[in-house]
């Protein structure tokens, strides 16, 4: 009886010891998506069904301190002058039409099959619990970790199967699931080159988990350390944002 | 087995898993320093990171609006079509937005950038005859909605100066809170609220707003300009339509506190009366957002129907006519507005808004029966001569005030709002649609609106709406002049 208990008890402290790793993993994966601290970046957002025309949104994102962005939409004519704040799960919407800021639900994509998030922050440490499922396995010919990311808080993904480099931490693949348990989507990140100072993906190619010919494509097409005013970054600044 | 022997068992049996563990935790963590076999070197292309660049943005947009409405011949407002409501309009709308900085700085937003929205309109109306409301057939009006300054001379301030439309609130169909709503004749057919709030004219105002992360507190002041001496008639109207909505001096205090999730906004303004507001929303789950406003203010401006005398014969002659009129509010009641709704968006995108809203200020059951016996009347006798009093026809003259006084759906008290709208209609981004209609609850007239566009490319698009209004002879909805309008629209932006 005792052995059980000290067994319980070894468990118990042993399992953060596993949690900690997957987090610092996916930790350093996001320091490869992106920089850390404050910055901007320049996105191209590409979405292809069959039989329709092909949709492309230019954005500029600027981030500050992973958990607060502002994506201003730049291109094309009908979609410039939105804008969209997202503190932690928290979202808001300006659009020039309508000449006010709007709460809006995670629900609400506005850019093609992408998801908010997807262009709004590029980090997943502060998002989701972490496991590893298994240390050794292979995405794309690479000797990878492959982590399961269940969602903390209110974010656009229930759950993520995320593969990361061994050596690099580069995030090489993920499936992201609904809460039914079902894909939602597939995304490959490719493109590496040195980008903000590093060795960043430079696009992240979608595939619909329920529509596999749906496909978009997300391009960091510039992306630098910058500073910017904490006022920006609440809804009422919206509809002034140059 | 000795107690020692078991805990060092015990130990082994921690230790190992625990081991192993922290083993795994740094091989993920740190490189392992095992030699490894050569590995070719990995080329990485650079991306130079583009300079940031700051442009004065001048957006054009030009519409072809052509439209019918079909005019509704029991409408107690219009008898006989006294209004002379064309049935056929076109509209060539020309609008530029521009935001021009003056001075950049090396933030996100100018030191000094001047804002200005034109939109200058070119109206043709078929079907009526030319009447002392509408003199032209044709008409080109320019509506400078916009001309302000913005500055920033730190981070977290900004001052505007200038003529601004400042919108507010968190309602969809309408905004208790939105304090510096102006009617403006711009936005023709479409009532759905969103393009209202954009093409209303602003006001002159200077306004100051702290803004920190989550958070804003700002003041409006509007000063009174009083319509002006000018000789020249046309200057003088001009100068008098520019200012029509700075009659009178207004003060408008903000505090606006994202806390818990929540969005929370209080107001106090002040134009002629005292008025306190509060906004709310939050966001439920991964689709539900929730959200309510309202205002309370001391007295009212909204002038009352009101029965003003009884027909008096003599023999079978009527001396003193039965006429109707309306007064000022003489209480010095609290009037509450407030709305209540949410929004839910589906898997698909598809979203759903509901709202109720009540307006404290609007006519009860009794004055809106008052104002159609009135209204009744006044369409029976306003053409009978003998009626003509030494101030004019009483019956055109009512008429005429109710004319005026009609605010569409906003005069009595209760009423609903459900809006369905599909970014991705037909299953294709192409296409957008959306229904709405909004209903008095107290009569069940209101109106039902269908809206869909095709996006051509990215810089056009086509428009279709229609506008069912609907309601008995006696209700709100039912004095409307139009029983339906319809356009279609040519949009092109650049």
């Amino acid at each position: 009886m005792k052995l059980m208990k000290v067994l319980f008890f070894a468990a118990l402290y042993a399992a953060p010891v596993f949690a900690e790793d997957a987090n610092a993993i996916v930790s350093k994966a996001d320091r490869v998506r992106g920089p850390e601290g404050s910055f901007r970046m320049k996105i191209k957002v590409v979405s292809e069904r069959p039989d329709q025309a092909q949709q492309e949104i230019f954005l500029e994102t600027y981030v500050k301190d992973r958990t607060t962005s502002v994506v201003k939409f730049v291109n094309p004519p009908r979609e410039k002058g939105k804008s969209m704040l997202m503190i932690n799960d928290d979202l808001w919407m300006y659009i020039p039409g309508s000449k006010r800021t709007f709460r809006i639900s995670p629900q609400q994509r506005l850019i093609g099959d992408v998801s908010n998030a997807d262009v709004a922050r590029v980090n997943y440490a502060e998002d989701y619990n972490s496991t590893i499922l298994k240390k050794h396995d292979k995405a794309e010919d690479k000797d990878c970790y492959l982590l399961e990311l269940t969602a903390k808080n209110r974010v656009s993904y229930h759950k993520i199967h995320y593969w990361v480099e061994h050596k690099t931490h580069r995030p090489i693949k993920a499936t992201f699931f609904a809460v039914s348990g079902k894909p939602l989507k597939y995304a490959t990140y490719k493109g590496y080159k040195t980008i903000a100072g590093s060795t960043r993906p430079t696009v992240v190619y979608i595939i619909d988990g329920i529509k596999p010919d749906w496909k978009s494509e997300i391009h960091y097409t510039s992306m630098g350390a910058k500073t910017f005013p904490d006022s920006i970054f609440q809804q009422s600044a919206l509809p002034d944002l140059r | 087995m000795t107690v020692r022997t078991m805990c060092r068992v015990c130990a082994a049996v921690i230790a190992l898993p625990l081991l192993a563990g922290l083993t795994a935790a740094s091989a993920a963590v740190k490189p392992a320093k095992k030699p490894q076999p050569a590995q070719p070197v990995e080329v990485v292309e650079e991306v130079p990171e583009e300079k940031e660049t700051r442009k004065n943005v001048v957006e054009f947009l030009i519409r072809e609006e052509p439209g019918y409405g079909n005019v509704r011949g029991d409408s107690l407002l219009n008898p006989d079509d006294i209004l002379g409501t064309p049935r056929f309009q076109n509209r060539v709308l020309g609008s530029i937005d521009a935001k021009l900085p003056i001075v950049q700085g090396s933030g996100v937003n100018p030191i000094a950038e001047l804002v200005v929205a034109d939109t200058f309109v070119y109206l043709q109306n078929e079907g009526s005859e030319p009447t002392p409301a509408k003199p032209q057939i044709t008409d080109a009006r320019n509506f400078l909605k916009e001309a302000y300054l913005n500055l920033r001379p730190t981070g977290s301030l900004l001052l505007t100066v200038g003529r601004r439309n400042l919108t507010d609130g968190v309602g969809y169909s309408r905004n208790p809170v939105d304090f510096m709503a102006n009617a403006t004749t711009l936005p023709g057919n479409n009532f759905d609220n969103r393009y209202r709030l954009k093409n209303r004219e602003g006001s002159i105002l200077a306004r100051a707003e702290f803004l920190w992360q989550g958070g804003a507190v700002s003041y409006m002041y509007a000063p009174a300009i009083g319509p002006n001496d000018v000789s020249d008639a046309k200057i003088r109207t001009e100068v008098d339509r520019l200012t029509q909505f700075n009659r009178e001096q207004a003060h408008w205090l903000k505090v606006y506190q994202y806390v818990g999730g929540f969005d929370i906004s209080l107001h106090y303004f002040y134009k002629t009366r005292h008025h306190a507001g509060l906004a709310v929303a939050k966001v439920f789950g991964d689709a539900l957002e929730l959200h309510a406003e309202g205002r309370v203010q001391r007295g009212s401006s909204v002038l009352t129907p009101y029965k003003r005398s009884d027909d008096v014969y003599f023999g079978s002659t009527i001396v003193v006519p039965e006429t109707y009129a309306y007064e000022s509010r003489s209480d010095d009641a609290l009037y509450v507005r407030s709305l209540i709704g949410g929004q839910y968006t589906f898997e698909n995108k598809l979203n759903l808004s509901l709202e109720y809203y009540y307006n404290g200020e609007g006519y009860s059951a009794s004055q809106l029966n008052t104002m159609y016996n009135g209204l009744e009347l006044a369409g029976n006798r306003y053409a009978n001569s003998s009626f003509v009093l030494p101030q004019g026809n009483p019956y055109r003259l009512f008429l005429l005030a109710a004319n005026l006084n009609y605010n569409f759906l906003s005069m009595g008290q209760h009423y609903s709002f459900i809006r369905l709208s599909d970014p991705e209609f037909f299953k294709s981004n192409k296409w957008e649609a959306a229904a709405y209609g909004s209903v008095s609850l107290a009569d069940g007239s209101g109106i039902a609106a269908a809206d869909v566009t095709y996006k051509i490319n990215d810089r056009f698009s086509l428009q279709a709406l229609v506008n069912g209004f609907f309601g008995r002879r006696r209700s709100e909805g039912g004095l409307f002049y139009q029983g339906f309008s319809t356009l279609v629209a040519l949009e092109a932006q650049f």
